[in-house]
């Protein structure tokens, strides 16, 4: 079972992704603000679909955390946003995001299949 | 008007275009949250995630669903005018491969043209076409190119995608056997807003900023694009680009 953490503060979209990545057979934690993210860290998730805007800090920040983390440094990170200029996705990738999705153009169930492919 | 008086006048105006871009961004930001919460909701009572449902309730959960899409597609319109509506925008040029671009919004459109019964056919040239253009730019050009070519065809007509080089320009040419555009509107195809009347009777919901993005993103590499079309037979485009762009 793939343990696979959703960094989302939006309450409503977050218990969607979750009911969805359960229902899927994955072993789901979640973060809403850097301090939940920080505790979800230190227990070795595999795969981290990471939301950009989030209160008092922003997805970058955490990327680069996660990035010089010694246990999350090589996992697969999606990075998972309604933002989606060109900008942003480059800032993404250099900072070593395995991906970047843009929300809206997905369903869950995509997103699922993409994660799975990971 | 001195030149530091000019200069002062253009660093003031790169900083509205800024703010605007970021204000458009913010703003698509919290349109699309809305839009995905809708999406997803009515995405998971289609599988069934809440529990089984009538025939009657997946009718009208299917319409909303494709009603919020097109929702989806018009804000992607609005971001994509938002930055690329100013010739002075700059653009990161790097050498591609456009048969590999190609091939990705390809990949893209699979599902799309999947269920719309409209298969994709990419006739693929001998050797490799290199080129210099923002893909990122490109890619949203070629972007509403498939998606009008797919919107506005008819189940079980193909779209034809070609991709050719001579000694001056590289052409991408995406053919349609679908609706077409009357005679008459086709001088206003890359105006802003322009919807042609059988487009709107077809797909009802649509910004009209498509085509004229498409049209600046071309200029802006130094190319252009074509349309060739007739009422009820189809429609062509074609992306020229010339073979060295600097």
């Amino acid at each position: 079972m793939k343990k696979l953490l959703i960094v989302e503060d939006d309450t409503f979209l977050k218990n969607m992704e979750v009911t969805k990545f359960n229902k899927k057979g994955f072993d789901v934690t979640y973060a809403s603000s850097e301090e939940e993210f920080d505790t979800e860290l230190k227990k070795d998730p595999e795969c981290i679909l990471l939301d950009l805007m989030l209160p008092e800090t922003d997805g970058f920040t955490l990327l680069t955390k996660a990035r010089h983390n010694e246990a999350t440094k090589n996992i697969p990170i999606i990075v998972f946003s309604n933002l989606g200029t060109a900008a942003d996705i480059e800032k993404a990738k250099n900072l070593g995001a395995t991906d970047f999705m843009i929300k809206a153009q997905f369903t869950l169930d995509e997103i699922v299949e993409r994660v799975q492919e990971l | 008007m001195n030149p530091e008086e000019l200069l002062q006048k253009i660093e003031k105006l790169e900083q509205e275009n800024q703010n605007k871009r970021e204000v458009m961004s913010l703003v698509a930001h919290e349109l699309r949250t809305s839009l995905t919460a809708q999406k997803w909701m009515l995405s998971m009572f289609l599988d069934s995630d809440f529990g089984p449902i009538t025939d009657e309730q997946k009718n009208a959960l299917t319409q909303g669903f494709s009603q919020n899409e097109h929702l989806i597609e018009i804000v992607t319109d609005l971001i994509n005018f938002s930055q690329n509506d100013d010739m002075h925008i700059s653009y990161n040029i790097v050498e591609a491969n456009l048969v590999s671009v190609v091939d990705a919004i390809i990949a893209e459109f699979s599902s799309e043209s999947f269920k719309r019964g409209v298969p994709i056919l990419f006739t693929k040239p001998q050797k490799e076409i290199i080129a210099h253009i923002d893909i990122d730019k490109i890619k949203i050009l070629l972007e509403n190119l498939f998606s009008n070519a797919l919107k506005y065809s008819n189940k079980g007509e193909g779209v034809e995608v070609a991709l050719t080089q001579d000694t001056k320009n590289i052409n991408i040419i995406v053919r349609d056997h679908g609706i077409g555009i009357p005679e008459k509107e086709q001088e206003q195809l890359f105006g802003k807003f322009f919807r042609a009347t059988n487009a709107k009777e077809k797909e009802s919901v649509g910004s009209g900023l498509g085509l004229y993005t498409a049209y600046m993103i071309a200029k802006h590499h130094n190319g252009t694009l074509l349309c060739h079309s007739k009422e009820s037979i189809g429609t062509t485009f074609t992306l020229v680009l010339p073979s060295t762009v600097s």
